[in-house]
């Protein structure tokens, strides 16, 4: 089926092609840009490394982090030292225990004259 | 109602039987250390009356002092014959039966005897003349057994050694048969050597109870130094005593145990 032709008549719609097709109209814009342009390349690099960042992090979050671990080595247990006791300890601490001090137990001491004589008193 | 009474009689029976059976249970220490207590506050007591007696000396201040001193006499008595007593179970109680000391053992069950009837005989005594009399005798006859304190707590050392002699003894005739036979030279020499020095302790404290009996120590035996060269004999036995142990665990660690 054919496409049918389309013919502008809208004067206004005219005018505005006219524009576009001369450049008029970004004129402005264009202007703008030139102005700006070292403001508009600094906000593009950093929204650039923005971006950067949000991917990389989003690729770090998605891969597990690798866990470094020491080379293997031979494991090392503590050396255990069974102490051999003799069975005459017991002896040795009885005769150590030993109290050499005399008189033990002490000897109380006693009065043997008891009587009503008075020159004990004088 | 027969048979209850009676199985109550039997019941009141065994509880006094119980609490009987606690006093006879008390050790010697504990009888002797009960009966120096009374002692002492008699003591107190008769040395305040005799006082009393000495600045006012009536009827009724005589028969107070003489009734204190009777007491006092009587528990000091009995203290003694409880010490005595005390001594012999501490010597008694290392089981050793060691002969040279059973003369000190005989004086002190003599002495407890002769104590236990001094405290009976001063009940008869009632008047000041009576306590003089009494305490005149007994001043010259508690001397011996009062001395027999003295021999009595060195008697008690001694066979504290012997027994770590016996136990040494004992430890030594353990191990042998334990050791790998035939035995080697330098194990053979330990244990000859072994034997010399138990030997040689064993004459220490013979030679060490001899010595109590010697004129020389009978002597002594009143004077403050009696005890420093004995205590310091027994701080040499020991110390062989010791050094033997010592060289036998040595032997059991090494080679019996190996």
């Amino acid at each position: 089926m054919p496409i049918p032709k389309l013919e502008i008549t809208n004067p206004e719609a005219l005018e505005l092609i006219a524009k576009i097709k001369s450049g008029e109209i970004i004129a402005p814009l264009k202007a703008w840009v030139i102005k700006h342009k070292w403001y508009l390349i600094s906000g593009a690099g950093v929204f650039i490394l923005m971006i950067a960042l949000l991917i990389g992090k989003a690729l770090s979050e998605k891969s597990s982090s690798p866990v470094f671990t020491p080379p293997d080595i031979e494991s090392v247990y503590p050396t255990t030292s069974t102490t051999i006791k003799s069975d005459f300890q017991g002896l040795k601490e009885e005769i150590q225990n030993l109290n050499t001090d005399l008189p033990d137990p002490f000897i109380p001491s006693f009065d043997n004259a008891i009587d009503l004589e008075p020159q004990r008193y004088d | 109602m027969k048979l209850f009474s009676r199985l109550t009689l039997i019941l009141y029976l065994f509880v006094i039987f119980c609490l009987t059976t606690t006093t006879v249970f008390a050790d010697a220490k504990s009888d002797y250390e009960f009966q120096y207590s009374r002692y002492r506050q008699n003591n107190i007591e008769y040395t305040i009356l005799k006082k009393d007696f000495l600045a006012n000396p009536t009827l009724d201040n005589q028969q107070k002092a003489v009734l204190a001193a009777k007491q006092t006499i009587y528990s000091r008595d009995l203290a003694k014959a409880n010490f005595a007593s005390y001594l012999i179970s501490r010597c008694e109680e290392t089981k050793v039966n060691y002969e040279p000391i059973k003369p000190i053992l005989d004086s002190l069950s003599q002495a407890k005897a002769f104590f236990l009837s001094e405290a009976e005989k001063s009940q008869t005594v009632v008047t000041p003349s009576q306590l003089a009399t009494f305490t005149q005798n007994y001043l010259t006859a508690t001397v011996p057994h009062d001395r027999s304190f003295r021999t009595g707590v060195v008697a008690c050392k001694i066979s504290e050694l012997v027994r770590f002699q016996v136990g040494s003894k004992n430890a030594l005739d353990i191990i042998i048969p334990k050791l790998a036979t035939p035995f080697s030279t330098p194990l053979q020499t330990r244990i000859d050597d072994l034997q010399a020095q138990g030997n040689k302790i064993n004459e220490e404290i013979n030679n060490f109870t001899n010595k109590i009996f010697s004129e020389e120590d009978v002597l002594n035996i009143d004077y403050e130094n009696y005890f420093t060269d004995k205590s310091e004999t027994i701080k040499k036995i020991q110390s062989l005593q010791l050094k033997w142990l010592d060289s036998l665990i040595d032997i059991d660690l090494n080679y019996a145990h190996s």
